[in-house]
């Protein structure tokens, strides 16, 4: 029998893999089509939850910023991290770390799954706002005009499939003993 | 495609910049990224042009490859240019156009923050240009290991890191594999109405996940079966060296860090 320490350290290296796959996956739509990473990000929390749904965003960042070409469009590397749209990489962390513990604490159901995916997206994109503030030595409008103004309405919609995909394939999988969580 | 999942961006050679030991190429670019934020007049602006330039000269990297890794941010820098030249009112105006003023501050800060942008994507892609993804990871769990005392898990997000980059290439194969089983039975990502559509990834990731988690509990089986307990007193496989030229490349930041505090206003 297999200690749950080495399967959950096994399994957290798989959630990452698949953020990475899923990053590129792109749902066609008229007009924009959807794409990438941040839907991962919200599926992955969703469906392994806090610690497993973490770690594997935190592995999967840290594989970016290594050089694999995991962000979306195929793109990777510490240039990411520190150039203007790095915040968004980081700000997966906290927002990983919030979807887990509300999902934890109030329950896996789809408006629940709603609420946390839709607010995970306000994190990602505050974060990535402020980090262009910073960076690019912008006023705080300025940076949201650029930063987060052209993506909220998209963000949103990715949060709402996100919670709704994820918690559908997380009901899959428990109604059929498929999820191993431990 | 697969090739570029497992290597990343790594481009063999055996420049300088190639041979050096991956923890300092690692202290290297991180000391940078810090002090490039000193920088901010002409004289420091310029020495850290002339120094990235020069790093760019002995990792003999063709320039292609770091204009490629400049893509992904392009716009965003061009943006911050066009903020700063039309929203910075400092100094004499250049340019009056009635509709338009250009200030000489707005102009020089937009110059100063795009060479800053540019700087420093071309350090840091160096570093994973020159550096495989497997000794980058080696090298940050040498380098981070004094966080152990720290109850942080340094082996095991390496050992993590390990796993993921090699079974990356596997679960993209397993979801090509997946989409077209899925296809073969009458699923179309790419019609109907959008509610299909997005339930159409319901087949997808189920199949995906169940399987992720059969080969988890293959490979760790596997791992404890040949002995893995930890990384409490575990040798490796992949020696690092440190050698004389690791500790030039250091002296070269010490010195770059020295000129650029004498020479910022």
């Amino acid at each position: 029998m297999t200690s749950t320490k080495t399967y959950g350290l096994v399994l957290t290296a798989f959630g990452a893999a698949i953020i990475a796959v899923l990053a590129q996956i792109t749902i066609p739509l008229p007009l924009v089509p959807i794409t990438g990473q941040t839907l991962a990000i919200g599926l992955i929390v969703t469906i392994l939850g806090l610690k497993y749904g973490t770690l594997s965003v935190l592995v999967y960042c840290l594989l970016g910023a290594i050089g694999l070409p995991v962000f979306t469009g195929m793109s990777g590397g510490l240039s990411i991290l520190v150039g203007p749209t790095g915040g968004y990489i980081i700000g997966f962390i906290p927002t990983a770390l919030f979807m887990g513990w509300y999902l934890n604490k109030f329950g896996y159901t789809y408006i629940h799954g709603l609420i946390a995916n839709v607010s995970g997206m306000m994190i990602t994109l505050a974060f990535g706002t402020i980090w262009l503030k910073f960076v690019a030595d912008m006023s705080l409008y300025a940076a949201f005009m650029a930063g987060a103004a052209p993506f909220i309405l998209l963000e949103m919609m990715k949060g709402v499939i996100a919670a709704w995909v994820g918690i559908l394939v997380r009901h899959r999988l428990l109604n059929a003993n498929l999820l191993k969580l431990v | 495609m697969m090739e570029k999942m497992i290597f990343g961006r790594f481009i063999p050679g055996d420049s300088f910049v190639h041979q050096l030991d991956p923890r300092s190429k690692l202290i290297f670019t991180f000391i940078f990224v810090v002090i490039v934020f000193l920088a901010n007049n002409v004289a420091t602006y310029g020495l850290l042009l002339i120094f990235t330039l020069f790093v760019i000269l002995i990792s003999r990297i063709r320039l292609y490859f770091l204009i490629n890794g400049l893509k992904p941010v392009i716009i965003l820098v061009i943006f911050t240019f066009l903020i700063h030249i039309l929203f910075t009112r400092e100094g004499d105006v250049l340019l009056n156009l009635g509709f338009l003023e250009v200030y000489e501050g707005g102009l020089r800060q937009g110059i100063f923050i795009s060479i800053r942008f540019v700087v420093l994507v071309f350090v840091t892609t160096i570093l994973t240009l020159t550096t495989s993804p497997i000794s980058i990871t080696d090298g940050l769990e040498v380098l981070l290991n004094p966080l152990k005392k720290f109850k942080l898990p340094i082996h095991e997000l390496a050992l993590m890191m390990s796993i993921a980059l090699r079974f990356i290439p596997t679960l993209m194969d397993e979801t090509d594999k997946i989409m077209k089983a899925q296809m073969a039975r009458g699923s179309d990502l790419g019609a109907g109405p959008i509610k299909d559509r997005i339930k159409a990834v319901v087949p997808l990731l189920v199949p995906l996940f169940v399987s992720a988690f059969k080969r988890a509990e293959d490979l760790a089986t596997a791992m404890e079966v040949r002995g893995y307990r930890g990384g409490e007193g575990r040798t490796r496989y992949r020696q690092l060296k440190w050698d004389a030229k690791d500790t030039t490349c250091i002296f070269a930041l010490v010195l770059m860090t020295a000129l650029l505090v004498f020479f910022r206003s």
